[in-house]
């Protein structure tokens, strides 16, 4: 066994036992670290790393991923939108929203491993010395980006973990114009593994920019669609408390458009600015009732059944292994 | 008769009642008013001599420090089960630090592993609601810039600080939530009841209205069998007034706490919370 590792992430020495560059023992090698812990060293680190908790309660990255995917794989969502189109603020709300006794119809709140950027996201939302701050722009640039997690149990008492995905809107809109652009590589990944789409149209923004931001949200919606591959699309008008203001061909072009897209007759309304003559207001809980639907949307897609082409004459349990009662 | 050990874990942050809760059930115990009885003196209540001195004279207890780590051990009699209770006592302090720091102590692990009965200590009466957008209009013209903090600058508010110290507990207890928990029995006990002012007489209905992702978190993680709300009065009033502290010494200290069962019906036998225990 190596104990030990190479500095260079491509060489497999540490499994193999071979170096990358030829020489004929690792320790020849500039770039392989010995690994010089003692057993009374390891037994320590262990120790105390059972005294941590392994999550941070920040928002998740790769590899948080990774270790939550250990219990069932993860629902992630895709957040879909210009910059400002309300994408973070949707989150905030949301988590508002529970934390306030509201609740998914479907799905009960079961935990979450993100609670401090919740936390972060529900105290931008609340007044605080008669103001509210509302949460900042997610930071623009293709590196960035943020997982935010929920446990829910639904009706069958089964356990989901749910990703929500946090990117700029501005890679968002460079993916729109070219797919293969080098700084969308989060983009990239996303459309890959999303199990499911949130797609965000700012109101605010067509009512002001009219037919030329139309004509952006359909060219997003498009890229969504091209390479959907019969995932769920749930889209909703962002900022709708300037919906009145939006010319009414305009609107009905998007409706037409994303009902021919992605088969949703109307779209959702959210907003951050409650209509007090509307009590309740129903775009205040549209956040949960859209949620709700693109999950349950998700749980009805069949998925194809998986067969393992291996002979079952093996005697290796490993190999012979058919997921007995799952 | 059988002996059995049996270990309580009593989890809450300070100012919970955790040890005037164990000096009236020590003393209710000792007074042979409860279902369950001392089956004879412990060798020691160290862990409680303070608050126990304290309570006697009608004087409120002080915050247990925060390095204590004691183990109340109490031999008891419910009927003919005979039984030996270990109560640790400790700061509520840690578990502050376990939920900022994100690390457990050794000791902590090991009550964790002895313990499939917890209380969870709450106090609802002091908690305050913000306002935020979607209780509250906003306009356009409170929206301000603030700087970028970023999320560590925040302590977690009060409901998701307990799921997270749930979740903690159950981590470290190598607990999964896969299927709904039946082998940890967890009672949530609102305490400090007497100072609540509120008409809810149910204790969940109220755990749900201040707490409502508390009640969503423990509800669908736990068994219906295994989860039930319970109120506690551990003093049974404050002891500020000389009206209220000559109560006390009139007529002993253990008289006065009372329990709200989860159907909203009182008890003055506050071994109840101790029931299945047994």
């Amino acid at each position: 066994m190596n104990t030990g590792k190479c500095d260079n992430p491509d060489c497999n020495a540490a499994i193999t036992g071979k170096c990358h560059i030829g020489n004929d023992t690792l320790t020849e090698c500039d770039q392989w670290k010995d690994q010089v812990k003692t057993t009374k060293s390891v037994k320590k680190a262990t120790a105390e790393h059972r005294l941590h908790i392994q999550w941070t309660g920040s928002d998740f990255k790769i590899p948080d991923i990774e270790r939550i995917s250990r219990r069932a794989s993860p629902l992630i969502l895709g957040s879909v939108g210009h910059s400002d189109s309300g994408k973070t603020s949707f989150l905030g709300v949301l988590f508002t929203l529970l934390t306030n006794g509201h609740n998914l119809s479907d799905f009960r709140f079961s935990g979450s491993e993100t609670f401090l950027q919740w936390e972060f996201l529900m105290r931008k939302l609340k007044f605080e010395k008669g103001k509210v701050a509302f949460p900042p722009p997610t930071p623009s640039g293709g590196d960035y980006y943020s997982f935010l997690h929920l446990a829910l149990r639904n009706q069958k008492k089964h356990l989901k973990d749910i990703l929500f995905a946090d990117f700029s809107g501005e890679v968002f809109s460079q993916w729109s114009v070219d797919k293969n652009d080098a700084a969308v590589e989060n983009v990239r990944w996303l459309d890959e593994y999303a199990d499911g789409f949130l797609f965000f149209v700012n109101a605010q923004i067509i009512a002001e920019r009219r037919m030329a931001a139309v004509y952006d949200i359909l060219d997003m919606a498009e890229r969504l669609n091209e390479s959907l591959r019969g995932r769920p699309v749930i889209a909703v008008w962002s900022k709708a408390d300037h919906i009145q203001s939006v010319n009414e061909a305009h609107f009905r072009k998007i409706e037409t458009e994303f009902a021919r897209l992605f088969g949703q007759d109307t779209l959702y309304q959210v907003s951050n600015y409650l209509d007090i003559n509307s009590n309740p207001d129903p775009k205040s809980i549209s956040n949960l009732t859209l949620l709700n639907d693109l999950l349950n949307k998700i749980s009805n897609i069949k998925m194809p059944k998986m067969t393992i082409g291996i002979s079952t004459t093996e005697t290796d349990p490993f190999l012979t292994y058919r997921g007995h009662g799952k | 008769m059988e002996n059995n050990n049996k270990q309580i874990l009593i989890i809450g942050k300070p100012a919970t009642s955790k040890t005037t809760f164990l000096v009236q059930l020590y003393s209710l115990m000792r007074s042979g008013n409860g279902a369950i009885k001392l089956e004879g003196l412990p060798e020691s209540i160290k862990p409680i001599e303070d608050a126990y001195k304290r309570l006697r004279r009608g004087e409120t207890t002080q915050p247990t420090p925060a390095d204590n780590n004691i183990d109340l051990i109490l031999n008891l009699l419910r009927g003919e089960d005979a039984f030996t209770l270990v109560c640790p006592d400790y700061g509520g302090e840690q578990i502050n630090s376990l939920i900022s720091n994100r690390i457990i102590k050794e000791q902590w692990l090991k009550l964790l592993a002895n313990s499939n009965n917890w209380l969870l200590f709450l106090k609802l009466h002091d908690l305050t609601a913000m306002h935020d957008v979607t209780t509250k209009p906003a306009t356009e013209s409170e929206n301000h810039e603030e700087n970028l903090k970023t999320a560590t600058d925040y302590e977690l508010s009060e409901a998701p600080e307990m799921v997270e110290l749930l979740q903690m507990l159950l981590f470290f207890k190598a607990c999964g939530i896969q299927n709904p928990i039946t082998h940890i029995e967890l009672k949530v006990v609102i305490s400090r009841w007497d100072e609540l002012n509120s008409d809810i007489s149910i204790p969940a209905d109220l755990l749900k209205q201040k707490l409502p992702l508390l009640y969503e978190f423990v509800n669908s993680n736990w068994g219906k069998e295994s989860i039930s709300v319970w109120g506690l009065s551990a003093q049974g009033f404050d002891l500020t007034s000389d009206e209220n502290k000559e109560k006390y010494l009139e007529e002993g200290n253990e008289k006065w706490a009372f329990l709200v069962r989860p159907d909203g019906e009182q008890s003055s036998d506050i071994t109840e919370l101790l029931s299945s225990l047994i």
